[in-house]
């Protein structure tokens, strides 16, 4: 006898209940199937078009299959002493995550409880809000000023239940960053009211030279929590690894919440040997992320198409039609931005800088789909 | 303390209950802040209602009543197994036959929804039907005094406010008196209406408390429709700004797509997309008649879906995806003899004051055709002018539904990407000028 539907209504808590699942775009297979597109250029989720180092590209080559039957290190542990020794802080001032998201979901449980709030952007990263939200707390939006975070306005939410600040620095999908000097005036108003947690996902394609190095900084604010991604300049997406970094203390703190073994053994490996060529691999990515970037922009300024670039992997441009409509628009003919109306920009498209042919097709394509 | 409140009651689905359940929806209704009148109407609906279902049942279920202050209406909801209705029993124009017991029987569940002004039919999971019986609280109309607008200047869109939002209702009501929702005639309901949760707007206002326009929208499942935006100054960029922020409150809700079905010139073009044009029949005198586009947008990505098509209206479906753009595959479906229900019921929602009924299907059955032909005649009867029929095309039941909506005098006019559990076809019956 199949068994009673359950009680959703009763089990399902309200604020769960309000909340839409996030759905992932369908494999690329699909995609070009149904858009009728035979070569599909992934220009949505700012994966690096150069791939992984070379020395992780062997190290993947290498993995020794028979380890899949061998649990991975459970906090990471090789690759947590690397870090250590990279950045000149102790392994235990690390967390390895499944992803930088999973990360962010140990910090907020680790430090929010109900009533509590979190303070962010509101056209920032969408995680930050998501997990504080689905976790049952409050996530305080505030606006951006001239695209970027708005320090004093952010200083001014904070209350006595707030717990977290995140800043993305620089942040997605602006591109605006807070130099050296305004976070360490930021930090010191904070004064270790809360926790602040910079998001530095894109950190590694900065060139500007004023640009903080929070790893350094975390000696002197030890209520700065680092978030950092092998996901975006390290080509290793597909892996799903990401850390935080911070002072023992807090982080001792996230560690109670953290899942262990949640980070698999290719992972690491690869990460691990990322950290061998890392500086090599940012400085090629860099010089195509630059002359991309250049071109794009003057095509735009040509075209008479507004947008905003500033540092990270990617350019977002105004457009005159719904950002869904172009979406489905450039999928026919290969090229898959992401729209930014999630991102409360609504009319806007993100693109990811990719080699040059690469961006030399998009410009066609736009071209081809607004003349229409 | 909010104004939405719920009780609810357990009980036998055996008449001697039946003075419980009466009991019930009187004192809500009245706890809830409905006239005597309009509780007279609730007990009356639920007295029927219950009759009806406990004649039905032959097991002595439990039902559950529960009766929720919406704000600007009361709804008392019962919930019972699903084997207890015949689906047939929903059909507005349900017939009664002095000499048929089976006929009289389902007179009751007519009587209910007759008495309220919505009867909502919900399949809450696959063993319970939830059966609503709403009725909206009274306000007044409008009065007439309204400060003109001098300032052209110095609007900012803002979050709204009770006295705000009474004079954006005044303003919509006096300048777009022939296209505008009746609501707006009452601006205590659009108060109670956006307290509900489940309407929203965005106005711009200035400095002195002025509205100079706004846009007004309600969920529905996945689905806004959105009303405006309404403009009292002559400034386009402020209608894009409020469409702006609309956008963005909307961005990261449950909510997938946005629609309007019957736009005001002021509204942002490049920010919709046009699904197709309907007409509107006025069916007044003092109103006209009115052919528009009905205008559309995708608030997240659209990564495909498969429909299910019926051969005769194929062509129109696949003209209509490739000119919106949208990747789906067409699965044809056809009736092939199978056994089917030997009733269809559809339920149909009325828009009084501006003649118009929205059906949709509750059950597929060998008597479509003849159902849709007396649902037609029985509407045309009552004085409502514009008739239209949506159809998911997300559910494969529903295309065997065509060849009756187009015997019937439906023709489709538009599809409307994830309106219901998949796309929605809208259907407009008779011929429109």
């Amino acid at each position: 006898m199949p068994g009673k539907f359950p009680a959703l209504d009763v089990l399902v808590p309200p604020h769960i209940r309000k909340i839409e699942p996030y759905i992932p775009s369908k494999p690329d297979a699909v995609l070009k199937e149904m858009y009728g597109c035979s070569t599909l250029h992934r220009l949505n989720n700012n994966e690096n078009a150069l791939g992984p180092t070379t020395a992780a590209l062997a190290a993947i080559k290498n993995f020794d299959p028979v380890q899949a039957a061998v649990y991975p290190s459970g906090d990471a542990y090789f690759l947590r002493c690397r870090l250590g020794e990279r950045f000149g802080l102790s392994p235990d001032a690390f967390l390895v995550g499944n992803g930088a998201n999973e990360v962010i979901a140990f910090a907020i449980n680790a430090f929010c409880q109900k009533g509590d709030n979190i303070i962010t952007a509101d056209k920032t990263f969408a995680v930050y809000e998501w997990v504080a939200e689905f976790s049952g707390f409050e996530a305080k939006l505030i606006p951006l000023k001239d695209y970027g975070f708005d320090d004093q306005a952010m200083l001014s939410a904070i209350d006595e239940r707030t717990k977290i600040v995140f800043v993305c620095n620089p942040n997605n999908p602006t591109g605006t960053y807070w130099n050296k000097e305004r976070l360490k005036a930021f930090l010191d108003k904070i004064d270790g009211r809360t926790i602040v947690v910079v998001d530095e996902a894109y950190s590694e394609f900065v060139e500007a030279p004023d640009f903080p190095d929070c790893m350094e900084l975390i000696k002197d604010y030890p209520n700065l929590v680092v978030f950092r991604t092998f996901s975006k300049m390290f080509g290793l997406a597909a892996l799903r690894i990401g850390y935080l970094a911070g002072s023992l203390e807090v982080v001792d703190v996230i560690r109670r919440t953290c899942v262990v073994y949640s980070v698999n053994a290719l992972a690491q490996t690869a990460a691990l040997a990322t950290l061998i060529d890392a500086d090599e691999h940012m400085a090629k990515t860099r010089a195509m992320i630059r002359e991309s970037r250049n071109y794009l922009t003057s095509e735009l300024t040509c075209l008479n198409i507004p947008f905003i670039a500033g540092e990270g992997s990617y350019v977002i441009i105004r457009l005159p039609m719904s950002d869904m409509l172009i979406y489905r628009k450039l999928m026919r003919l290969g090229y898959m931005v992401r729209t930014m109306t999630g991102f409360r920009f609504p009319n806007h498209i993100r693109v990811t800088l990719q080699p040059l042919p690469v961006m030399e097709g998009f410009i066609k394509a736009l071209t081809e789909v607004l003349k229409k | 303390m909010s104004n939405i409140m719920t009780a609810e009651i357990s009980v036998l689905l055996i008449t001697e209950m039946l003075p419980v359940v009466t009991g019930f929806a009187e004192q809500t209704g009245k706890a809830f802040g409905l006239t005597q009148a309009q509780q007279h109407k609730l007990v009356l609906a639920m007295e029927e209602l219950f009759v009806f279902l406990a004649k039905q049942d032959e097991q002595q279920s439990t039902v559950r009543v529960t009766c929720r202050n919406g704000g600007y209406y009361v709804v008392l909801a019962c919930l019972f197994p699903l084997h207890i209705l015949p689906a047939a029993a929903f059909n507005i124009t349900a017939k009664v036959s002095l000499d048929d017991d089976a006929s009289l029987e389902e007179m009751g569940l007519l009587l209910a929804a007759r008495a309220v002004d919505r009867l909502e039919v919900v399949r809450e999971n696959r063993e319970f039907l939830e059966l609503r019986l709403v009725v909206e609280k009274e306000y007044p109309a409008a009065s007439t005094g309204l400060e003109p607008l001098v300032e052209q200047d110095g609007y900012v869109v803002q979050a709204t406010s009770h006295e705000i939002l009474k004079q954006f209702a005044k303003r919509v009501s006096k300048a777009y008196a022939k296209i505008a929702p009746a609501f707006f005639a009452f601006p205590g309901k659009v108060v109670d209406m956006v307290a509900s949760g489940e309407y929203d707007a965005v106005l711009a206002v200035n400095k002195q408390g002025y509205v100079g326009g706004g846009i007004f929208w309600r969920q529905t499942g996945k689905m806004i429709e959105f009303f405006g935006p309404y403009m009292f100054i002559g400034q386009e960029d402020l209608a894009q700004a409020v469409t702006d922020q609309a956008l963005i409150k909307l961005a990261r809700s449950q909510a997938l797509c946005m629609v309007n079905l019957q736009p005001t010139t002021e509204v942002p073009q490049d920010y919709f997309e046009t699904l197709g044009e309907i007409a509107i029949t006025a069916g007044d005198v003092e109103k006209e008649d009115v052919k528009h586009q009905v205008l559309y947008r995708q608030l997240e990505e659209d990564n495909g879906a498969k429909v299910f098509v019926h051969p005769k209206i194929a062509g129109f479906m696949e003209e209509s995806y490739d000119r919106l753009v949208l990747p789906r595959t067409l699965l044809t479906t056809e009736y092939a003899g199978e056994a089917i229900l030997a009733h269809s019921a559809f339920s149909v929602a009325l828009d009084w004051p501006r003649g118009q009924a929205f059906l949709s299907v509750l059950a597929v059955g060998q008597d479509a055709l003849n159902n849709l032909k007396e649902h037609v005649v029985f509407l045309r009867q009552e004085g409502i002018v514009n008739l239209f029929f949506y159809l998911d095309a997300g559910k494969a039941e529903e295309a065997l539904l065509v060849p009756a909506l187009l015997g019937a005098g439906f023709t489709p006019r538009l599809v409307l990407p994830w309106g219901g559990y998949g796309d929605l076809v809208l259907f407009q019956q008779g011929e429109v000028f």
